[in-house]
C-alpha cells in the first residue's frame, strides 16, 4: 500500500482585500496526483509561490483539500476521525527552527510529541533516547535550544518527530533558513533515518544539491506538478529548470556547458565523480 | 544589551535546588513571598536574607549571573523609591527645591526597594533552577482542583510556559530590528516624549508581524505534533515527591513560622 | 571614499570579566569601488565585522575610519556615516513597517532630515535601481512575494544614497531565479551607480560568480583579503575553517590529479568549461 497518496488535489483560499471584500481566489494546489511507497526518499522541488508548501501541509492535514483526497496510510485526511492517526503517521518538519520548538531543554522538546499520544512515562524516556540518537543530538539532550545552531535545532526538530514513530517524515523547506554547515548536516540526519530505519522522507526544498540522492523528484509549479522522475532525469532538462525558476547543481551545469562547447557527455551528471570519469576516459 | 534580561531564563546547573519537585519551588515562592510582606522589621529581613542566601547558594547559579538580570529591572526599583520618597505625607526631613523628603517617605522607600529586589531575585531563582516544563507541570499540579470550576489550567500553564521560551529570542528580534532601523537613520534616544514614542512605531510594528508570525508557525507545529490540549496526555517527567522535597517544606514552614514570629519581636 | 579598519579589536562584554573577542586585530580597506565578498562559518566575528562598518559597534581597540576620520571620536556624526555606509541586514524584509512600500523606503532619507521633495525622488530612484515594478510602489510591502519585499528592503537603505553598501546575505531564502535576480541587480547598482559592495554569503559559487576581491573571517580574525582564485586555492585551509571552495575548484583539481593538464585557477562554471575544453583539446 501506498503511504501516501493524493488524487487531483487542489486547495484554493480567499483573497481579501483591507474592507474585506473578495478579490479572487487563488488556487495554490491545483490538481496534484502523487503516490509515495513505503521506505521512498521523494524530493519536491520549487520556486517560492510554486505551492510545494502549501501542498506539504496536506499531508499532515494542517491544510484540507477544496478537492480531491490525501490519504495517508490509507487514511482520508478529510475524516475528522483519522485526523490524529494521520498526524502521528506523518510526521513535519517546518523551515523556522526557532518557531517549532516547544521545550526549553532538548529532551523535553522531543519528548512533547510521544506526551500527546498518551505514551506511558518509561516509554517516552526510551523513545527520546532513540531518536536523539538517531540524529546524532543525543549528548545536547540537557541543553537550551536557543543555544544551538541552526542545523542542530532542526536535528532535535526531527528527533521530535521520530519519536512519535512515523511511518513518514515530511519536511518542509527545513534548510531554507540553515548555513551550508547547517544544511549538510540536516539533509545526512534525513538520509540516515531514510536508509537505515527505512523512514519515508518528503524533502521540500529548492536547494539541487539536496536532492541528488533521492529516489524520485517532482517539480512543482503553479501548484501542479511540471516535472518528475529520477533527479539524473529532471537535471537533464536544465533549460526547462531555468524557466521554473530553478537551476541545476553545479556539476550538471558544468557539465551541460562542456557540451555546449561540443564535449560528448551524457546528460545529467549528478557528482564530481561521475564527470571526472567521463573526462578521464575521453582523455585515453 | 536587551540579552542581559536573565530573569525567567533557565540556568542549566545540576544542584539540590535544580533537582527540587517544581512544586516545591513554587509553592516556596509563593510562600516566600507573602512572608516578605509579612514580615515588619529588621529580624525578618535577616531571617529572609539567610534564607536566600542559602537557596542562592544551594542552587550554584553564579550570583553575578543573577544581579545582570537585576540590572534590567533595576528602573522599575527607582521609580518605586522615588514615588515613595517625594510622595510619602508627613514629618519633613530633608528639602531639596520644591521636593520634600519626609521621615516616613524614607522609610517606605527603603522598606520597598528593599522587598521589592528580595521579591525579584527570590522568584528568579526559581525560574532559573526550574525549566518552564516543570514549572507548567507543577503550576497545573497546584492548581488543579481549579479544573472542576472549568478553569482552564492546563491551557494558562502551557501559554506561560511559551512565553517564557520566547522572551529570549523576541529580545534578540527586538535588538536586531532597532539595529536595522539605527542603520537607516533612526534614533530611539532623543527628541520629546511624543518623538520618543512616534520613534518606536518602526520597531513595535515588524516585531508584532514577528510574533504573530511566530505564534502561528508554533500552533502549526504543535497542532502537527498531535497537541490537542490536556486531555489524555502522559508526563515525560510526572512530578513525584522524595525525602528532599518533604525536607524542603518542612524548611518552608520553619521559615514561614519564623518570619510571622518576627512580628511579635519588638 | 574609502573605509579603513586600522588595528580593529572587538570585545563582547569587555566590562564584565568574562570577555570574549570577537574581533582581533583586523587592518582592511573597502576601496572605493570595490566589489568583496564577506565569507565565514558562523560565529566567525562577520556580522560584527559588519556592524562596525556603520557604527553600530565600535572598536575596543584600534580606530575605524571613514573618508579619513575616526568614527569614534567624540562629536562624529554617526547619522550622516550611516547613510554613507548603507547596512542590510539578514532578512531585511522582517524590518518593514509602512503601510505603503513608498513611505517605507522614505523612512531611510526622510530621517537624514531632507525636504520631501528630495526624499520622495530619492524613494523613487532607489525603487527604480531595485526593479521593483511601479505598480507596486503603493501596495502594502505585506502584500508583496519575498524577493519583492527583500527589494523593498534593499532600496530603504539605497535611498540615503550610499557610497558603500553591506548586505547581510542578501538571498537567504530565496529560489535560485530570485538569488540570481538579486545579485544581478546589485551587480549593476555596482556597475553602474559606482556603489562599493560588500556581500557577506554562505554561498562560495555567488561569491565567485560576482566579487573582485574575498574576504575571509575565521575565529575573530581575517584570514584572507585576496581575489577570489588566490583565495580558493587555499581549499584545505578554508575546509578547516568550516568553509569550501565552490565545486568547480574541486573538479578541475580531481580532473588534474587524474592527468588532465587543466588550469585550477578557474572559480566559475564558465572558467572552468573553458579551461576543461582547452585541456582536452591540447
Amino acid at each position: 500500500m501506498n503511504v501516501i497518496k493524493t488524487e487531483n488535489l487542489a486547495f484554493e483560499y480567499i483573497k481579501r482585500d483591507d474592507d474585506g471584500n473578495v478579490e479572487g481566489i487563488i488556487r495554490a494546489v491545483d490538481g496534484v496526483d502523487l503516490e509515495v511507497k513505503p521506505g521512498e526518499f521523494i524530493a519536491i522541488l520549487g520556486s517560492n509561490g510554486s505551492g510545494k508548501s502549501t501542498f506539504a501541509k496536506h499531508l499532515n492535514a494542517i491544510n484540507m483539500p477544496t478537492e480531491g483526497t490525501v490519504w495517508i496510510d490509507g487514511k482520508d485526511t478529510k475524516e475528522p476521525d483519522n485526523l490524529w492517526e494521520v498526524r502521528e503517521t506523518a510526521g513535519m518538519v517546518f523551515q523556522n527552527p526557532d518557531n517549532q520548538i516547544i521545550g526549553q531543554v532538548v529532551e523535553e522538546d522531543v519528548g512533547f510529541g510521544p506526551e500527546n499520544l498518551g505514551i506511558p512515562t518509561s516509554e517516552i524516556w526510551e523513545r527520546v533516547e532513540e531518536s536523539l540518537k538517531a540524529v546524532g543530538m543525543w549528548e545536547f539532550r540537557k541543553h537550551s535550544p536557543n543555544k544551538l545552531s541552526g542545523g542542530q535545532k532542526q536535528r532535535v526538530s526531527i528527533a521530535g518527530v521520530i519519536a512519535m514513530h512515523p511511518k513518514c517524515i515530511v519536511l518542509d523547506e527545513p534548510t531554507a533558513m540553515l548555513d551550508p554547515n547547517g544544511r549538510y548536516e540536516v539533509i545526512r540526519a534525513a538520509r540516515a533515518l531514510n536508509d537505515v530505519e527505512k523512514v519515508t522522507i518528503i524533502l521540500i526544498t529548492h536547494y539541487m544539491e539536496e536532492v541528488t540522492h533521492a529516489d524520485r523528484v517532482f517539480v512543482m509549479d503553479h501548484g501542479k506538478i511540471a516535472m518528475q522522475g529520477t533527479p539524473r532525469e529532471i537535471f537533464s532538462r536544465v533549460e526547462e529548470l531555468k524557466e521554473l525558476r530553478l537551476d541545476v547543481p553545479q556539476v550538471t551545469m558544468l557539465a551541460y556547458e562542456l557540451k555546449k562547447r561540443g564535449i560528448n557527455l551524457p546528460d545529467g551528471i549528478l557528482t564530481i565523480e561521475e564527470l571526472t570519469d567521463h573526462l578521464t576516459k575521453m582523455r585515453k | 544589551m536587551l540579552r542581559d534580561i536573565t530573569l525567567g531564563q533557565y540556568y542549566q546547573a545540576d544542584s539540590i535546588i535544580h533537582r527540587l519537585d517544581p512544586r516545591v519551588k513554587l509553592i516556596g515562592t509563593f510562600a516566600y513571598i507573602i512572608a516578605l510582606f509579612v514580615s515588619k522589621n529588621v529580624w525578618g529581613y535577616l531571617i529572609a536574607t539567610i534564607f536566600l542566601v542559602g537557596v542562592i547558594k544551594l542552587s550554584k547559579v553564579p550570583v553575578k549571573f543573577m544581579l545582570k538580570g537585576m540590572k534590567a529591572i533595576a528602573f522599575l526599583i527607582v521609580i518605586t523609591v522615588a514615588f515613595n520618597l517625594f510622595l510619602t505625607p508627613g514629618e519633613a526631613w530633608i528639602s531639596i527645591w520644591k521636593l520634600t523628603i519626609t521621615k516616613e517617605g524614607a522609610k517606605t522607600a527603603g522598606t520597598m526597594a528593599l522587598r521589592l529586589a528580595y521579591l525579584i531575585v527570590g522568584s528568579s531563582v526559581m525560574t532559573l533552577t526550574t525549566t518552564p516544563n516543570q514549572l507548567t507541570d507543577a503550576l497545573e499540579s497546584v492548581l488543579g482542583p481549579l479544573k472542576k470550576l472549568k478553569v482552564p489550567v492546563h491551557e494558562i500553564a502551557m501559554m506561560m510556559s511559551i512565553a517564557l521560551r520566547f522572551i529570549p529570542i523576541l529580545m534578540d528580534e527586538t535588538d536586531k530590528i532597532m539595529k536595522a532601523q539605527i542603520a537607516r537613520g533612526a534614533s530611539f534616544d532623543s527628541g520629546s516624549i511624543i518623538q520618543r514614542a512616534k520613534s518606536l512605531i518602526p520597531l513595535l510594528v515588524p516585531l508584532f508581524i514577528s510574533a504573530f508570525r511566530r505564534a502561528n508557525d508554533l500552533a502549526m507545529a504543535m497542532e502537527a505534533r498531535c497537541y490537542q490540549g490536556g486531555e489524555k496526555r502522559t508526563k515525560m517527567k510526572p512530578l513525584k515527591y522524595v525525602r528532599t522535597d518533604y525536607i524542603g517544606y518542612i524548611i518552608l514552614v520553619i521559615f514561614f513560622a519564623g518570619m510571622i514570629a518576627t512580628r511579635y519581636i519588638h | 571614499m574609502s573605509l579603513i579598519f586600522n588595528h580593529v579589536s572587538f570585545m563582547y562584554d569587555a566590562d564584565t570579566n568574562l570577555p570574549s573577542a570577537a574581533l582581533q586585530d583586523i587592518n582592511l580597506t573597502i576601496e572605493d569601488g570595490g566589489f568583496y565578498g564577506l565569507i565565514g562559518h558562523t560565529g566567525s566575528g562577520k556580522s560584527t565585522l559588519v556592524q562596525h562598518m556603520n557604527g553600530l559597534l565600535k572598536p575596543t581597540h584600534g580606530q575605524v575610519l571613514f573618508d579619513g576620520q575616526d568614527i569614534s571620536e567624540k562629536g562624529y556624526d554617526l547619522k550622516s556615516l550611516r547613510s554613507k555606509v548603507g547596512l542590510v541586514f539578514q532578512y531585511p524584509e522582517h524590518q518593514l513597517f509602512e503601510a505603503t512600500v513608498f513611505d517605507d523606503v522614505c523612512f531611510g532619507p526622510k530621517n537624514m532630515g531632507l525636504t520631501k521633495s528630495e526624499y520622495e525622488l530619492r524613494a523613487f530612484s532607489a525603487l527604480e535601481a531595485v526593479g521593483l515594478p511601479h505598480d507596486y510602489f503603493y501596495s502594502s510591502p505585506f502584500d508583496l512575494s519575498g524577493g519583492q519585499k527583500r527589494r523593498v528592503a534593499i532600496a530603504g537603505v539605497l535611498a540615503m544614497k550610499p557610497s558603500i553598501l553591506v548586505l547581510d546575505e542578501p538571498t537567504a531564502g530565496l529560489d535560485p531565479r530570485g538569488r540570481d535576480e538579486i545579485l544581478d541587480q546589485i551587480k549593476k547598482l555596482h556597475d553602474e551607480e559606482h556603489i562599493s559592495i560588500v556581500l557577506v554569503s554562505h554561498s562560495m559559487e555567488d561569491v565567485a560568480n560576482y566579487v573582485d576581491k574575498i574576504l575571509v573571517m575565521n575565529k575573530g580574525k581575517l584570514i584572507y583579503n585576496d581575489v577570489p582564485s588566490e583565495v580558493f586555492r587555499h581549499v584545505e585551509e578554508l575546509e578547516a575553517m568550516g568553509l569550501a571552495a565552490p565545486q568547480v575548484t574541486y573538479i578541475t583539481k580531481a580532473l588534474r590529479e587524474s592527468g588532465l593538464d587543466v588550469d585550477t585557477s578557474a572559480t566559475t562554471i564558465k572558467e572552468a568549461a573553458d579551461a576543461i575544453a582547452a585541456a582536452l583539446r591540447r
